[in-house]
């Protein structure tokens, strides 16, 4: 038996179909895509629908910026061994993996200061989730530091080290 | 070497198959966001292309193992199986190369597999399947 070209392109066919209907059908979805290219895209962008939900990234030098004024208070978005282990000077730890907006210490924060969240390098997306989980909950200036800890480390800025 | 035409062994290899791809494709399905990051995370792709891929490609994995399980369109389903295979190889194979230590996203939230020579393996072990169920096809027909 040949292989029939029609079946094949019928199957794709069949596939894109459903994947658009599904997406279609399902509330918002492609915005909820939209919501992480957001991310990577804060800075140049001007016509998003949703503003609330863009979350602007920022470099070492902007980190430190804000570290060195005192401005900002550094979430880490990673496990708490890893955190107690070593994390930023002077930062807090908020798991992203059980993240709850009743948390005692999410309710202590005040909404309208600025908060950086990180997590170990680029390649995670921990604190890019935790971040987005923030400002759902209301918290107004959240940036992810997107280079992470393994850069602040290698630059040899201050750290607490157990 | 009967027992590689035995039908139940054929039938076996092809159930294999399927599961394998279904449930990639249910878990991708389910947890869309973080599929959409881990194709990000290749640094291959430009939003909109990654975007596409996680509109389809679960949905095409999903329908793939269902009619192979079902038995139908067998050799054009093995023939996208094959390819996606490739294709998946080349992308880790990449990734690798560029020393990003990532998950390699195959199946969405539930099971987090880095990005490795091991995936590469596994990858490479479904291509024979597929492979070798495409090339005796015939055979397994006679069999049955």
């Amino acid at each position: 038996m040949n292989i029939n070209y029609k079946n094949i392109i019928l199957i794709i066919f069949i596939s894109i179909t459903t994947g658009l209907l599904f997406n279609f059908y399902k509330n918002n979805n492609l915005l909820g895509y939209r919501v992480n290219s957001d991310i990577e895209n804060a800075a140049k962008s001007d016509n998003y629908q949703d503003k609330s939900k863009i979350i602007r990234l920022i470099n070492t030098s902007e980190a430190k910026d804000f570290f060195n004024k005192n401005d900002a208070l550094f979430i880490d978005a990673r496990d708490s061994w890893e955190f107690s282990d070593s994390h930023i000077l002077n930062s807090i730890n908020i798991p992203e993996y059980n993240y709850n907006p009743n948390n005692p210490i999410i309710k202590l924060l005040d909404k309208n200061g600025i908060y950086i969240t990180y997590c170990s390098a680029d390649d995670c997306d921990l604190s890019r989730r935790l971040a987005t989980k923030l400002k759902t909950n209301g918290f107004k200036n959240v940036f992810v530091y997107s280079e992470g800890f393994e850069k602040w480390i290698e630059l040899r800025y201050p750290i607490f080290r157990k | 070497m009967k027992f590689l035409t035995n039908k139940y062994f054929l039938f076996f290899l092809r159930f294999l198959l399927g599961i394998v791809f279904i449930f990639a494709g249910i878990e991708k399905i389910n947890s869309p966001n973080s599929f959409f990051n881990s194709i990000n995370n290749y640094k291959i792709f430009s939003d909109y292309i990654s975007y596409s891929i996680v509109l389809i490609l679960p949905w095409l994995e999903l329908f793939i193992g269902i009619l192979l399980i079902f038995n139908k369109y067998i050799k054009e389903c093995l023939t996208i199986y094959m390819i996606l295979l490739i294709l998946f190889n080349i992308l880790v194979f990449s990734a690798i190369i560029r020393g990003l230590n990532i998950d390699c996203g195959c199946y969405g939230n539930s099971i987090n597999v880095k990005a490795s020579y091991t995936k590469i393996a596994e990858n490479f072990g479904l291509f024979f399947i597929a492979l070798y169920l495409f090339l005796y096809y015939k055979n397994i027909t006679m069999n049955e």
